[in-house]
């Protein structure tokens, strides 16, 4: 069923038939809305072309994949790399000449991009390739990566990023090179951050940041060596940075589809948080670094980078007395700091500490909804204020009769909270 | 535009230079590289992209190597090639360097079951074929090895060409016999 405009300009002429609304009206009706209606498709053409070029090439994969063996080799070569001749004619048409078209850049770049992974795999089919798939996915993102340059195709970032991914995933554990995983997700980034600036409330710059930043984020966490040790100082770091660049905006954060970096800090920090605040998670042994090696020292390298960026956004924070923005780094520098005392003896203090912490920057973002009328703000307040209780009743001894009673509390007080945070925003 | 264009065309060179490299490197070893005989037993899973295949469990990936042998895991090395008495492939004593003289592998080190074997990966391990083709295989295979040697089975081994420390399989030989051949003849279908 069509929705927004569209639904409307359908259900006029039953409107107008049924004498609800006059012929005027409904002319009136359908001169304000078919404009919306006609900007809204484009969306709906880049999404198709974007699926179907996707799908065909994947289809293209599938059929490569039955291995059509009885067929000479000359042949089997010819069609493989058919669609790739095609696709990068598709890929020379959309800039002659369909320059203005996302359509079209979108539907070539990744029906080259796929056919290109087609042409390769059936190399390696026909030569009894060994089992390397790291490598196969790594060849196929660096050739697609110009496509999304060439063609400004966000769906093939997409890919790149998802391939990338796969590389990194699929390659023996502790043989990457975190350095390396970092550049070739930074060639992305200005991709990422043309479609930002051009409109940071746009469809595709919601996609590339909702897309980019959990990838490239899960890859290099696979990618850093002795991973328990500095998965929590990626974790961390990542968080703060995000919290501290969404919070230097002029609106208070909140969970919004459009925004989904917001999203991302928001969670990340409130997750940092909310570990901090278990007496455990400063028991862990694993905080000490091990002896040095190569990828150990680009893993510094990289953890080391995020942290310099976290520590000059949240000193421009502080300057600019953004509490709440620097705030968010706290989780990051408290965990960095373990990296030279040993916090087991203080985990009491520090389990206090982060258990103010959480409760502070709730209140903080609440305090902030009411004064900007948000309610999605206040509400993530809450949200993270609730969390907090929550877990208490988990750390804690307690009985199933005192916990039980506990979440009713809680579940009933935030409700009551959420209807008196209402009325305060509305009025 | 014309800027957009000769990237493109750039893009569009190096997307046929790498599969192209690829196709007359494997040619070349097919045409001119030396024909060795190991020894495998093969089993049937998938790939994503690259469809059915054998996976080739070599007896060549276990090397004998003298006491003392000190490497680390996963150091990839040189192991020149030595034929045995029956005509089959086997690996010498891998080193670091390429060997001066005859035909070596590139393997990587992993694993020993005891102070003389060591595993190594080869670089070849697995052999595609039609989805249809690679269970009915796999069958031909298992028959051959219930069997057994005493009762008139023959090895199974990979025929592969090996040209500059590059190894393509160029034929996979099952009880004896060449694979596609027992497969054109319908063998192995699924009773």
């Amino acid at each position: 069923m069509s929705k927004g405009p569209e639904w409307l300009l359908d259900e006029l002429p039953a409107l107008q038939a049924e004498g609800v609304i006059d012929a005027a009206t409904a002319e009136r009706l359908r001169a304000r809305y078919a404009a919306q209606a006609a900007a809204r498709t484009p969306l709906a053409r880049v999404l198709f072309a974007a699926l179907g070029a996707l799908l065909i090439g994947m289809g293209l994969i599938l059929l490569i994949a039955h291995n059509w063996d009885a067929w000479p080799r000359a042949l089997r070569l010819t069609v493989a790399f058919l669609p790739l001749l095609v696709g990068q004619g598709l890929c020379a048409i959309a800039i002659v000449r369909h320059r203005d078209s996302v359509a079209w850049a979108e539907g070539a770049g990744l029906f080259t991009a796929a056919a290109f992974a087609a042409a390769l795999a059936l190399v390696g089919q026909i030569f009894h390739f060994p089992g390397d798939l790291g490598r196969y996915l790594l060849t196929c993102a660096l050739a697609a990566l110009p496509l999304v340059y060439l063609l400004r195709s966000s769906g093939v970032a997409a890919l790149v990023a998802l391939a990338l991914l796969g590389w990194v995933q699929a390659e023996h554990w502790g043989e990457h090179s975190p350095l390396w995983v970092f550049a070739l997700y930074a060639a992305l980034v200005p991709h990422a951050l043309q479609a930002w600036r051009r409109d940071p409330e746009s469809f595709r710059a919601a996609f590339l940041a909702g897309w980019l930043v959990p990838t490239a984020f899960i890859a290099l966490l696979i990618a850093l060596p002795n991973g328990l040790r500095l998965s929590w100082l990626w974790f961390t770091e990542v968080a703060a940075l995000l919290w501290l660049l969404e919070m230097a905006g002029p609106r208070t954060p909140a969970l919004r589809l459009r925004r989904p970096l917001q999203g991302y800090g928001l969670i990340g920090v409130g997750a940092s948080g909310l570990a901090a605040a278990f007496g455990d998670f400063w028991q862990q042994r694993a905080w000490f670094p091990r002896a040095a090696e190569t990828t150990m020292a680009e893993g510094w390298i990289v953890v080391g980078l995020v942290l310099a960026a976290v520590l000059f956004l949240a000193l421009r924070s502080l300057w600019r007395r953004q509490w709440l923005a620097a705030a968010g780094a706290l989780p990051a520098l408290a965990v960095w700091a373990t990296l030279v005392f040993d916090p087991a003896p203080l985990a009491t203090p520090l389990t206090l500490l982060f258990n103010a912490y959480v409760l502070a920057v709730g209140l903080a973002l609440i305090q902030r909804g009411l004064a900007e009328r948000s309610m999605a703000a206040a509400n993530t307040g809450l949200s993270l204020i609730a969390m907090l209780v929550l877990m208490r009743f988990f750390d804690g001894d307690w009985s199933f009769t005192v916990r039980g009673i506990g979440f009713v509390v809680v579940g009933a007080g935030f409700l009551f909270a959420n209807v008196w945070l209402k009325r305060r925003v509305q009025s | 535009m014309n800027l957009r264009l000769g990237l493109l065309l750039v893009l569009v060179l190096a997307q046929w230079a790498v599969p192209g490299y690829l196709i007359q490197r494997g040619q070349a070893t097919l045409r001119e590289g030396t024909a060795y005989k190991f020894r495998t037993a093969p089993v049937d899973p998938a790939d994503p992209f690259r469809g059915r295949y054998l996976v080739l469990n070599f007896e060549a990936a276990w090397v004998t190597v003298p006491a003392g042998f000190d490497v680390e895991p996963r150091q990839p090395l040189y192991a020149p090639i030595e034929v045995d008495a029956e005509g089959f492939a086997r690996l010498g004593v891998p080193q670091k360097t390429r060997p001066d003289r005859g035909d070596w592998l590139r393997v990587v080190t992993g694993w020993r079951d005891d102070q003389q074997r060591l595993r190594v990966t080869l670089p070849f391990d697995r052999y595609y074929l039609d989805e249809n083709a690679a269970p009915a295989a796999e069958r031909l295979y298992l028959a051959g090895n219930r069997r057994g040697a005493s009762a008139g089975a023959r090895p199974t081994y990979a025929q592969v060409r090996v040209r500059e420390g590059y190894a393509v399989i160029e034929d996979l030989v099952i009880d004896g016999q060449p694979l596609r051949e027992r497969l054109r003849d319908g063998e192995g279908a699924a009773p």
